[in-house]
């Protein structure tokens, strides 16, 4: 049997920035080296896919176009990724039996709620993204997805000024609530910080092993 | 890259089972390291610890392994145990045989969706707050004659086949 496919999730509220993230994140895997493929979850529509399909498989050329598959899940994000997430796992296991050469497939949750969280029977690792324009007292909240995420995301770092909030202080609250598990600021706009986000996915999901396609 | 990255692939054993005398051997030549996890990770087939002793450990388990205290994952020169962090825990006693009660108690912890541990007269649940510990003394107080309400820190392995959702 071919080797299970690492399998990294994407979690966070509505427009926190899930989509532009992946967008970002995928170039970096690839001037690595490591092939990703990517499920993406909407509520109703398959909007995100398609713009992750156009912009990197068909743009870029990053990835086949059958490697950007949309599920409409129709019910609460949280259950098609956490209670019961047989629809996304059955994707998963097609994308790799058809592409064992994959290094990783990002699951991208629909726009949630504070509590999202991948059922581990789906993530292997789990970051969860909110913004900077939620306000810098998003982190203290808590919330089982900022307490539990493997990385915590805070993006939109360029927007601080305008909306009146500090980055110290959401610094500060993540570290206070999360100890020492890590979180990165990021802008996905520019792509600031998204390196960061790439090593900790290679560190701790890819075990920093070679790429499939230079092992051999 | 990490040299000295141990990669770990299956559950070898159980110190409280069939490992037993090898672990006390390895305790005994100071071999033996220890990864802390949490309840939810111990479902994880995928990740990355490191060891008591800083040892970088990536676990890569089949399908289907659920990790549980004990566990043990490579065993050569040193034994790298799995340690499952303790938690907060609610701990409702059934204080005598009666059925009326522990069906009520049954359905009433049901109704909050967690896993739950049964031990003897015990029900054994996590919860995260003390505040959680005073809902369910609220909710079964209809029953308070019967039933014993108290808080615990301790390692929650849940029972297999309880499912929670």
């Amino acid at each position: 049997m071919a080797k299970r496919v690492p399998r990294v999730g994407v979690g966070g509220p509505v427009g926190s920035g899930k989509t532009m993230l992946i967008e970002q994140v995928v170039p970096v895997l690839f001037s690595m080296g490591y092939r990703a493929g990517i499920i993406s979850n909407d509520v109703v529509s398959k909007e995100d896919a398609d713009r992750m399909r156009r912009n990197l498989a068909t743009e870029k050329g990053m990835l086949a176009e059958d490697l950007v598959v949309g599920l409409a899940t129709g019910g609460c994000p949280h259950t098609a990724v956490r209670e019961d997430p047989s629809m996304n796992i059955a994707e998963v296991e097609e994308m790799e039996s058809r592409h064992p050469e994959l290094d990783l497939i990002i699951i991208e949750s629909g726009g949630d709620n504070i509590t999202t969280t991948f059922s581990p029977a789906l993530a292997d690792y789990f970051i969860y993204i909110v913004d900077v324009a939620g306000g810098d007292k998003y982190p203290r909240k808590r919330g089982l997805g900022i307490e539990t995420c493997d990385l915590l995301v805070i993006n939109k770092i360029d927007l601080a000024p305008h909306v009146g909030a500090d980055l110290k202080v959401m610094e500060r609250d993540a570290k206070a609530v999360r100890g020492n598990r890590p979180f990165a600021f990021v802008n996905c706009r520019t792509g600031e910080g998204v390196d960061k986000v790439a090593r900790h996915i290679v560190r701790d999901v890819l075990f920093e092993l070679p790429p499939k396609a230079r092992a051999g | 890259m990490a040299i000295t990255l141990i990669i770990c692939e299956s559950v070898i054993g159980n110190i409280g089972k069939g490992l037993k005398g090898k672990y006390d051997e390895m305790l005994a030549k100071d071999a033996v390291e220890r990864i802390s996890i949490s309840r939810a990770e111990s479902e994880r087939l995928r990740m990355r610890k490191s060891t008591d002793r800083g040892t970088d450990i990536a676990l890569s388990m089949p399908a289907g392994t659920r990790l549980r205290h004990g566990d043990v994952v490579s065993l050569a020169d040193r034994m790298i145990v799995v340690a499952i962090e303790p938690e907060n825990v609610a701990v409702v006693r059934l204080k005598n045989g009666d059925a009326r009660t522990a069906v009520l108690v049954g359905h009433a912890i049901g109704n909050l969706h967690r896993p739950i541990r049964v031990e003897g007269d015990r029900i054994i649940l996590p919860v995260q707050s003390d505040g959680e510990v005073e809902m369910l003394r609220r909710q079964l107080g209809p029953l308070a004659g019967n039933v014993d309400i108290t808080r615990d820190f301790v390692v929650f392995e849940p029972e297999a086949g309880a499912h929670e959702h």
